[in-house]
């Protein structure tokens, strides 16, 4: 049933954030992450996930439910405690020249107005919530 | 007693090309931290049904809805040319806010499912468009 596979994928996120205590915040003000009826009922994920360090990672996902649920349209998009953007992760489908289209990557800050952001392919084999947040702990909080 | 049990195939897989020992304590690591949380999940969701009540989707809708409909007075732009436009890579990102427009676009998804999924239908409208 597509609704239990919903619940089933949110559940293990919503534990993998808690599990993820060690380098998030989850008493910032700022923490917010969808209830499981909206992701069920609307097939989404709105998340904001404070770390230590007081970077943000903004996570913006619509589900598919087709048998498996997957991320079928994905952004997430990760700022430093500066507010100046690190990492971006979407499969937004407008840069077919990238040999990993639609799912592509940005690095480094929003270029300044009438600036190029530029993509690269992207540097995780499978994008997900979960290989997302083990990419930011790996390249930030391992040392 | 034998059990039987399926291995996947990707799980083979991984197994195999996990020469070395220590990428097979990561992989036997990662698999058992996967299973806990697992289990760790489905405490939190029984707990979760003891405490709170469910939303119907019409209230989703509706709190969807009024969000979108926020974005398209905000941006001038109904959703439907909104995602056209966005997905097409004609608009950009909103260099005020960045992340406005991916969260414009899996909410106006999200309502597109439900208008689908459950017969609801837009009453609320944007002003200026």
């Amino acid at each position: 049933m597509a609704s239990e596979k919903l619940a089933d994928y949110y559940w293990d996120i919503y534990a993998l954030v808690f599990e993820s205590n060690d380098i998030l915040v989850l008493n910032d003000p700022e923490f917010a992450i969808s209830d499981s009826d909206t992701v069920i009922i609307e097939q989404s994920i709105h998340a904001v996930l404070p770390f230590r360090d007081r970077s943000r990672l903004f996570a913006e996902i619509r589900l598919a439910a087709n048998g498996e649920t997957f991320e079928e349209r994905y952004a997430y998009i990760y700022y430093d405690a500066g507010g100046r953007r690190i990492l971006q992760y979407d499969n937004r489908d407008h840069h077919p020249e990238i040999s990993t289209h639609p799912h592509h990557m940005h690095k480094g800050p929003i270029p300044i107005t009438g600036g190029k952001d530029r993509a690269w392919p992207t540097d995780i084999n499978f994008v997900s919530f979960e290989t997302v947040l083990q990419q930011i702990r790996e390249r930030f909080f391992s040392r | 007693m034998p059990v039987m049990i399926a291995i996947p195939d990707e799980l083979v897989v991984q197994v195999k090309s996990a020469a070395r020992a220590e990428e097979l304590d990561k992989f036997v690591i990662n698999a058992t931290r996967k299973e806990v949380r697992h289990i760790r999940a489905r405490q939190l969701r029984e707990e979760y049904e003891r405490t709170h009540r469910h939303r119907v989707p019409r209230q989703v809708y509706e709190t969807t809805l009024t969000q979108v409909v926020a974005f398209e007075t905000k941006y001038g732009l109904s959703s439907e040319q909104f995602l056209q436009d966005f997905e097409a890579g004609i608009i950009d990102e909103d260099r005020k806010d960045w992340v406005a427009f991916y969260r414009w676009r899996t909410m106006a998804y999200g309502l597109r499912h439900m208008e689908k999924e459950y017969g609801f239908q837009r009453e609320a409208k944007a002003s200026g468009i």
